[in-house]
């Protein structure tokens, strides 16, 4: 948080100096500030650097949902009621919402393919670590666990806190189930395609292989071999070469249709990610075809790399 | 953010006059309208937020039973320590609770400074800690020790 945003909320817009709602917010949070420095310094201390007071009102306004950027009427909500009996129901909401994340971690490391993708591994790892110290008294909004593996769509990263691991998890759900879904063989042939380092690199894994299920599709073929080889790529440049990119969309969002009910994916997200997938392959697609070369977005098998 | 918590009212730094009139020490309303312009100072130069009553009002209670202070002494005296105060609690960072350090700060004040705040302001961060630590060691907890 800015000093300009701290003090976008501690002082009184123009024109609202006798606004006693607005007036009686600032002092409610002023007095939860207060209570939560002296809980910070567990009373033994009446000051504290700045930057720590920053982030204890960061992480207040974080476990409160008030957005600072709004400025002082952000504040509005806090004019009535108890704020201290405010903040206890807002924090019991976070640990109910940090427990939801921590039984959807403890799935996914149960359920996630084995892959043996380390920056998978690392951030399943960082973000169960992250959620067993995960404390929302005082810096709620911290994100608990560090982020290697990258989504297909990132998280917004206006979200803070236990919400942005809660994003996180769920679009990283949607991608494993969708990878599960696939004979595993296949999946590391594919990627080892992909990239012979595939393993060590900070790469999304989902991408390159729904972009190979979705060019089956295309094809008429299931989705399930993943493997496209040259004789298929002649015939998807064939099929799509002389199709706009809205064309292509269009065909990638029908195929999409077609592989989730293929691996019996019925959630919301699993399609949305899918046809997410169509929109950004389309262009790259109808780049590709003219150039005459399909192979940089349906990739072939590859060979696993040598280890050792 | 600065002041944004913290009571600048030098009429609450007046009020525990009466606190120290049995002592022969007072501040004048001038007097206690600057010590609360130099603990805002103090605040502001070393980048830190009070959220209670501030340095100079704990600094009042236990400095005024001092040897080395005195009617013409106190307001300076104050001041000075209550810079030094909050100055130490940065470069410390915060590992002293504000009891243990105007302990440690009113009994070197009283002890080997003679009340020369320049002595106190000359020590180190270790210093200070094995001045809060250190004492306690040779003192109460070595008994404890002795205990065990």
């Amino acid at each position: 948080m800015t000093k300009t945003t701290i003090d976008a909320l501690t002082t009184m817009p123009a024109g609202q100096d006798e606004a006693p709602e607005l007036s009686r917010a600032q002092e409610n949070l002023l007095a939860l500030l207060r209570a939560q420095a002296l809980r910070y310094t567990q009373g033994e201390s009446t000051s504290l650097p700045r930057e720590t007071m920053e982030e204890l009102l960061t992480s207040l306004c974080y476990t409160l949902s008030i957005d600072p950027t709004k400025g002082p009427c952000a504040l509005f909500p806090l004019a009535e009621g108890d704020p201290h009996e405010r903040y206890a129901e807002a924090l019991a909401q976070l640990r109910r919402k940090a427990d939801c994340a921590r039984a959807l971690a403890g799935q996914l490391c149960l359920s996630a393919p084995p892959l043996d993708c380390i920056a998978l591994r690392d951030t399943l790892r960082s973000i169960v670590e992250g959620l067993n110290g995960y404390d929302p008294r005082f810096f709620a909004h911290r994100v608990p666990g560090s982020i290697d593996y990258q989504l297909l769509r990132p998280v917004p990263e206006r979200l803070q806190g236990v919400d942005y691991i809660l994003a996180y998890l769920t679009r990283l759900c949607a991608e494993l189930r969708f990878l599960s879904r696939l004979p595993l063989h296949r999946v590391l042939a594919l990627l080892d395609g992909f990239s012979p380092e595939w393993r060590e690199l900070v790469a999304n894994l989902y991408a390159p292989v729904a972009a190979n299920a979705l060019g089956l599709a295309l094809l008429g073929g299931d989705p399930r071999r993943l493997h496209i080889g040259d004789a298929q790529r002649a015939v998807l440049l064939n099929l799509l070469g002389n199709c706009s990119v809205a064309i292509i969309e269009e065909r990638l969002f029908a195929a999409a249709r077609t592989v989730c009910r293929a691996l019996d994916l019925r959630e919301e997200d699993d399609t949305t990610l899918l046809l997410s997938l169509a929109l950004d392959l389309a262009p790259r697609v109808h780049a590709a075809c003219a150039a005459g070369d399909l192979s940089c977005v349906f990739v072939s098998f590859g060979l696993p790399k040598k280890r050792g | 953010m600065d002041g944004f918590l913290m009571t600048r009212d030098p009429g609450s730094l007046l009020a525990l006059n009466g606190e120290t009139a049995a002592y022969g020490l007072s501040l004048t309303p001038a007097q206690a309208a600057e010590l609360a312009l130099c603990q805002q100072r103090a605040l502001t130069d070393t980048g830190r937020v009070e959220f209670g009553e501030g340095a100079a009002a704990q600094l009042i209670l236990a400095l005024r039973a001092s040897p080395y202070v005195d009617r013409a002494t106190w307001a300076d005296t104050l001041a000075e320590m209550t810079v030094l105060f909050y100055a130490l609690k940065s470069e410390t960072h915060d590992a002293l609770s504000d009891g243990e350090l105007i302990d440690a700060m009113v009994r070197v004040f009283d002890g080997r400074a003679h009340g020369a705040v320049q002595v106190l302001a000359d020590m180190t961060e270790s210093d200070w800690l094995h001045e809060v630590y250190g004492h306690g060691d040779d003192g109460e907890n070595a008994d404890d020790k002795d205990d065990d």
